[in-house]
This record gives C-alpha cells, sequence and structure tokens, in this order.
C-alpha cells in the first residue's frame, strides 16, 4: 500500500498547531468539495484532504502517525512495522464517523488508512448481520449516450457489479448482473432514471434498492443543447445572406428545408419551431446562428468584382462610430 | 465469486413520485432536514402538507448536495439556499457560455 503524507496533503508543517490543521482543513474542504468545486479530480482530492483532517486533528491518531516516522515519502511502498496489528485495535470504534455514513457517502478512506487505524466509518459490513430486515442500498451508475440517441431514445445493455448474498453460506458474493435499459426520447443530459429494485439486495427479505441511472450526453461536433432548444451554426454565402435562398437544414430529427429571408447579417439567430429535443410540455426549437462567410478572391476577376461592388454598393459598416 | 450471469430488462420511471418517508431513506437523512430544506424552498415538492409531499428524482440530487455541504462544510440551511441557487447560475452561464463561444464566436 502506498505512505500518505497527511501534512503535505494539508499542506502544513510537522509542527502545526490544531488550530492551523483545522484552518488549512477548512480551506481546503472549500475548495475541492464535490458540490462546489470545478477543479479536475476535486472528488479524489477532496477525499484525501478528509482523510488527513480525520488523522491530523485527533491527538491519539496523529501521534501514531507521526510514530511511523518522517523517512516515509508520499506514494512509496509502505509496510507497517511490527505491533501495528494490535495496536490499531484501538482506534476500532463502531460509532465513530456516524455522521460519515450512507451509501451516498463520497466513499471510503485508503488502504493506508484503513491499515493503520481499521474502518473509521460503518461500511458495508452491516449487510451481513443477520436477524433484522432492511432494505438494499441504492446504486447510483452513469451512461454515455449521444445527442442522436437522447434525441431518438435508444436501448443501452451494460454491466453492473451486484452484491448478493449468498443463502447458503449468508455472505456477499459479487455478481455480474447485465441490464438492458430503455433511454426514452428526448433525455436531457444529467436526467436520472430510476431503476426499482435494481440496487442492492435487502436483508432479511427485505426489498433490494434501486439504481439510479444518470444520463450523460456526448458533446455533438454540430449542435449544442440548452435545455430542449438545439443550436447550430449555419454558414452561408454573402448572395444567399443579401438576396435570401432555400436552404436543406439538418436538425436531430433529419433534414429540414427553409426559406431563407433576404438581409439577413452574421449572429442573427432563427428559429425552427418545435424542431429541438422532444418532451413535455412541448419540444424544445432548433436555433441556427448565421454566420456569413466571404470567399477569398483568389484571381485577379475575382478581385475585380470585390472592387465592383465597392464601387457600386456604397456601404460603412463602421458608420455610427 | 458467482460466474453465473442474469440479463435483466428493466422497466424505469423518470418522474417518480416519492414521498417524503421514501427520499429520507433514499438520502439518508432526516425528514426535519427535508423539511427545512422545503422551508427554504431549495426543494419544491407538490403537495400541501408532509404527508402529501410528493418529490422529484431531480430533488435526490439537491438533498443529497445540501447534506454534504451541511456535513462537510458545515454551512447552515440558509447558507446552503444561497449557495444552492448561485451553483445553479454559475452552471446556467456556463452553458450560456459554451454555446456562444461554439456558435457566435467561432469563426
Amino acid at each position: 500500500m502506498e505512505y500518505k503524507d497527511y501534512y503535505a496533503v494539508l499542506g502544513v508543517d510537522k509542527s502545526a498547531s490544531p488550530d492551523q490543521i483545522k484552518q488549512a482543513y477548512r480551506r481546503l474542504a472549500r475548495k475541492y468539495h464535490p458540490d462546489v468545486s470545478k477543479e479536475t479530480n476535486a472528488e479524489e482530492k477532496f477525499k484525501n484532504v478528509q482523510e488527513a483532517y480525520e488523522v491530523l486533528k485527533d491527538p491519539e491518531k496523529r501521534r501514531a502517525y507521526d510514530e511511523l516516522g518522517s523517512q516515509w515519502k508520499a506514494g512509496q511502498d509502505f509496510r507497517p512495522p511490527p505491533g501495528w496489528e494490535k495496536a490499531r485495535t484501538h482506534f476500532y470504534t463502531a460509532g465513530e464517523g456516524g455522521d460519515f455514513g450512507g451509501e451516498e457517502d463520497l466513499g471510503g478512506f485508503s488502504d493506508f488508512f484503513t491499515h493503520l487505524f481499521g474502518r473509521g466509518r460503518p461500511g458495508f459490513e452491516r449487510d451481513t448481520f443477520t436477524g433484522f430486515k432492511h432494505r438494499g442500498s441504492d446504486q447510483h451508475a452513469k451512461i454515455t449516450i449521444s445527442l442522436e440517441e437522447a434525441f431518438n431514445g435508444t436501448t443501452k445493455t451494460f454491466q453492473l457489479q451486484v452484491p448478493e448474498i449468498d443463502p447458503a453460506t449468508g455472505r456477499v458474493q459479487h455478481q455480474s448482473r447485465t441490464i438492458k435499459v430503455t433511454i426514452p426520447a428526448g433525455t436531457l443530459p444529467g436526467q436520472q432514471l430510476r431503476l426499482s429494485h435494481q440496487g442492492n439486495p435487502g436483508v432479511g427479505g427485505a426489498q433490494a434498492g434501486d439504481l439510479y441511472l444518470e444520463i450523460d450526453v456526448k458533446p455533438h461536433p454540430l449542435f449544442s443543447l440548452e435545455g430542449r432548444d438545439v443550436y447550430l451554426t449555419l454558414p452561408v454565402t454573402p448572395w444567399e445572406a443579401a438576396l435570401g435562398a432555400e436552404i436543406t437544414v439538418p436538425t436531430l430529427g433529419g433534414k429540414v428545408g427553409m426559406k431563407l429571408a433576404a438581409g439577413v447579417q452574421s449572429g442573427q439567430k432563427l428559429r425552427l419551431k418545435g424542431r429541438g429535443m422532444p418532451g413535455k410540455p412541448a419540444a424544445g426549437d432548433q436555433y441556427l446562428i448565421v454566420q456569413i462567410k466571404i470567399p477569398e478572391a483568389k484571381t485577379e476577376e475575382q478581385r475585380e468584382l470585390y472592387r465592383k461592388m465597392a464601387q457600386m454598393m456604397p456601404f460603412n459598416p463602421r458608420k455610427d462610430w | 465469486m458467482s460466474k453465473k450471469e442474469l440479463v435483466v430488462v428493466v422497466s424505469h420511471s423518470q418522474d417518480a413520485s416519492l414521498t417524503l418517508e421514501h427520499v429520507c431513506e433514499i438520502c439518508s437523512v432526516s425528514p426535519d432536514f427535508v423539511r427545512e430544506l422545503v422551508d427554504y424552498v431549495i426543494v419544491q415538492p407538490t403537495g400541501t402538507s408532509p404527508q402529501t409531499w410528493r418529490f422529484e428524482l431531480s430533488d435526490l440530487r439537491r438533498i443529497r448536495s445540501a447534506k454534504r455541504l451541511q456535513r462537510d462544510l458545515g454551512i447552515n440551511i440558509a447558507g446552503i439556499a444561497v449557495l444552492i441557487e448561485q451553483l445553479d447560475e454559475i452552471k446556467r452561464l456556463r452553458q450560456h457560455l459554451a454555446i456562444l463561444e461554439k456558435h457566435f464566436f467561432r469563426f
């Protein structure tokens, strides 16, 4: 297992006072809290900070940790010194960290922590207790689909590791379960589906928990989503913009013909009503953002054409300056 | 380890309406905690009394998030209400900015 340098995680000195440790913890907890932070790996960093604080805030745990000596470096392969096995039972208290319990918790502490101090939190073991009934815990999973799949609806098959209780031995074993789920048309990114009784099994004949499946939608090269509305850049030529044109536009539901009015400008937003993501009470719209593309004048003849335009169409786009 | 594999075809519900009791069980929170979140309009169930309240799936995320913010950062409910509103606003702005960058500013 890897050695963890808890002082480095909190960015404090080995001689830091309890107050300094508390302040460092609070600052970093704010910075990396997964509900607030936009940092990459915020969740991982937050867990590390919590774990470091769990040890350094407690004088006994801190002393025990310090006794490992200062020759260790973070990430180094760590083997506990003899005698630790006995000592750690001292820290094993069932009620400890009661606040942290629950499966919606951000996850347990590292092997390093668990080895030195035992499990700081009530863990999975309780599921093996017998003699009482309780509903299985919920599971969470995330699945990524394309925007087209989200628009049309799709069926996805995925594997899930589900702990199941062997009726013969009463032990928990992991079983791979294949789940096939239909994702309805018009599913938006971040939306959750609740799959009843597909979570962890209950104990003593109680119901299994639920599986919450979060839908993630891959970014699309052409389209963007804002709620149920779809955005698409519409590149047009100067003559199409000036004279109007009949053009064909891709939408998630297929190509549609549309009439471009004469005189549109770059950045103008055109609406195709009801061509966005399907849904209740109404489907979203598709917005086309006009972008006028100017052809490069490559030949002398083409340059002459631009000069002629300049003469025939006096126009000053900076007249308001 | 069992090698047996099951194929389960499951149906699901998107707009499950959840009772207060169910929400508390799913999120491991007390009914009092949820009542406070409702008082501060952090979640808005349908129904007029705790007995008839019905929550949506999207409320679960807010409730869990509120719980974590209270537990990990020691923020009170009023502070959580402000923070969650600000975080929602930031999320909206980021989305909008991404659209502006992709469709308006890129030439």
